[in-house]
């Protein structure tokens, strides 16, 4: 099937890189995609969020298949560095090996499967598994087993029981992902259109980037799509969820000027012209910094850049989402925990070159607004954990979301803002076509594979 | 310590500063709660990591809380804002402040360490947390102000989306 469709736009066909349609004669498992999600995207069923067949489905057609966004290479400053997180509900170790090489391996004893890494982060040589205390190295191999002489007369191949490992890990700008897949693409590949907005995002100041002060971790009761669909492309829902933040001003009122831009691969971003989170209440020094980063956007790619400092809110399929806002910048990853659950794991990332008194104000800045407590992140959790709690009876999960809102007013965006900047995007600001995008991807991935 | 009525008499007079914080913090009242804090607050929740070396917290590392004056103002804002979702209807808090210990520091401060427990019940989940909060406390002529407070919390994560109290 075509990567792209005909849209009309004032008469001409124009071509836009949407996600292909979603075919009504494909099948989800026993499900026909036709009772799941229309054609365009414009309606998906409950069925998606609360449905435990099409979960474990998830988890082997996306989560074991898409590259996943693992971590910061700033969190791995030397060989022997790691820390642990997940992939779906994979248990993952990361980890700088002795040589350097970005490694990781499932959290899993090649034995009998207790957990050999039970800290978040550390430096180490050696994983030692608690149950039996068989002993793996940073290159996952299986350094040694007790009693190899009386217990296994030295008959056990060592060689063929190392930790199982990731077999493509890779790293953009800093950003490190892994995948699965048997036959997963690069991970430029995989990015596509998008690497160039996150190069925007992450190659400001010579330096790069680095994430600062650990990791934010909660839970949200809440299926993995709400939250990633949101930071893909909602902007409707600013106004009414976070009504107190505009109210306190910590964030001015949200407009329509602005872009939403999907780049056909399920990957989005979308921003308020100056970008999200311009205020009057409780500034810093970052608001400078960025008008100076985007003077020098300007001056590269003409006028129209302007609008991409920030590059905004958005979620590169399936789980990672950024928040490139004018006060701070944030990256998490929402981790499937069961159908109707998530674990948010959420940095504050930086540039490396910011002044030291900057960064812990810009981190301030991203906590009071979206670490655990922030008073923008609460009003999210709580509404999202709702929209769950609704879907729990057998009424709440018939039925389908809506997501009409900007139908057919994609151009491709380099109409709009010149040749550089790839993907499309409306004339508006709060359109859904980049949820639209979202799970047209995700049923190209998700149809069962005679089906696609 | 009984032998010491010096100590006995900062100890009641703390005691009756956290009754009166206790009960402003159980309605609310956050605005009056600002005043219990000096204009040079720091008040910071810090995250605990799991290490393999047990659970650790780091000054350098993001905090739950990682507040001064004006951060903290902004938060009660929020919350005091019809918008504040969150919050919509309000929980139903118990603070239970215990074990309170308090010396008196060279250049004047008091500096206070006390057990926290904290019980929320919200229209859509309940949850706890415990902790050991460490104030630092300026005497006045007849109370106290908060120049600093640092809890650690005894969970590794927040349990539960939406954190909307104070600790």
């Amino acid at each position: 099937m075509s990567k792209t469709e005909n849209v009309k736009n004032a008469g001409n066909p124009v071509r836009t890189p949407m996600p292909p349609l979603v075919r009504q004669d494909a099948q989800i498992g026993s499900v026909a995609l036709s009772q799941l999600i229309s054609p365009d995207g414009s309606s998906v069923s409950r069925r998606l969020f609360v449905d435990e067949a099409l979960y474990r489905l998830e988890q082997e057609r996306i989560f074991a298949r898409c590259w996943l966004y693992l971590g910061h290479e700033s969190a791995l400053a030397e060989n022997g560095s790691f820390f642990t997180t997940t992939m779906g509900e994979d248990p993952v170790i990361v980890v700088r090996d002795k040589t350097g090489r970005l490694r990781s391996f499932l959290n899993s004893c090649s034995h009998r499967g207790a957990k050999v890494c039970r800290a978040d982060s550390g430096t180490t040589t050696l994983f030692r598994c608690p149950y039996h205390a068989w002993t793996y190295n940073t290159e996952g191999e299986l350094a040694s087993v007790p009693r190899m002489g009386p217990a296994y007369a030295n008959s056990l191949d060592r060689s063929e029981l190392g930790l199982r490992e990731v077999p493509h890990v890779d790293s953009f700008r800093g950003m490190i992902f892994g995948s699965w897949g048997s036959e997963a693409p690069s991970l430029r590949e995989y990015l596509g259109d998008m690497a160039f907005y996150l190069e925007l995002m992450l190659s400001r100041m010579e330096g790069g980037t680095e994430a600062i002060g650990g990791v934010h971790k909660w839970t949200i009761d809440v299926n993995w799509k709400i939250p990633s669909e949101n930071f893909a492309g909602d902007h409707y829902h600013v106004p009414s969820t976070h009504g107190a933040g505009v109210q306190m001003g910590y964030r001015s009122p949200l407009t329509n000027n602005g872009y939403c831009i999907q780049t056909g691969n399920g990957h989005s971003i979308g921003s308020e012209r100056g970008g999200a989170q311009q205020g009057t209440a409780v500034q810093t020094e970052y608001a400078g910094f960025m008008q100076r980063m985007r003077s020098e956007l300007v001056a590269k790619h003409g006028e129209a850049a302007e609008a991409f400092v920030p590059i905004g809110v958005g979620t590169l399929f399936p789980n990672m989402s950024f928040l490139d806002s004018a006060r701070f910048r944030a990256f998490r990853v929402w981790h499937p925990r069961g159908v109707d659950k998530i674990e948010v794991h959420s940095w504050c990332v930086v540039d490396k070159a910011l002044p030291p008194e900057l960064k812990t104000a810009v981190r301030r800045q991203y906590s009071l607004a979206f670490g655990p407590g922030g008073i923008f992140e609460q009003d999210d959790g709580d509404i999202w954990q709702s929209v769950q709690d609704a879907m729990r009876g057998y009424i709440g999960r018939q039925g389908r979301f809506n997501y009409q809102m900007g139908l057919g007013r994609e151009t491709p965006t380099a109409e709009r803002y010149g040749p550089p900047f790839p993907g499309s995007c409306s004339d508006i600001l709060m359109t859904e076509a980049n949820q639209r995008a979202f799970y047209r991807h995700y049923a190209t991935l998700m149809a069962d594979p005679d089906d696609r | 310590m009984t032998g010491d009525p010096a100590r006995a008499s900062l100890l009641r007079e703390l005691e009756a500063f956290y009754r009166r914080e206790v009960l402003l913090l159980q309605d609310r009242r956050y605005g009056e709660w600002l005043q219990t804090m000096d204009s040079a607050v720091s008040y910071r929740v810090p995250v605990t990591t799991s290490t393999l070396d047990g659970l650790v917290t780091r000054e350098d590392e993001l905090g739950y809380y990682d507040e001064d004056f004006t951060l903290l103002k902004a938060r009660v804002a929020k919350l005091e804002s019809k918008m504040s979702w969150v919050e919509h209807p309000p929980s139903r808090l118990r603070y239970f402040v215990q074990v309170v210990d308090a010396r008196h520091e060279e250049d004047g401060v008091i500096v206070a360490r006390s057990n926290l427990l904290l019980l929320q019940y919200r229209w859509n989940m309940e949850q706890q947390f415990s902790g050991e909060r460490t104030d630092t406390l300026v005497a006045l002529d007849d109370d106290f102000r908060i120049r600093s407070r640092r809890v650690v919390l005894d969970r590794q994560a927040v349990g539960k989306q939406g954190l909307s109290v104070f600790f």
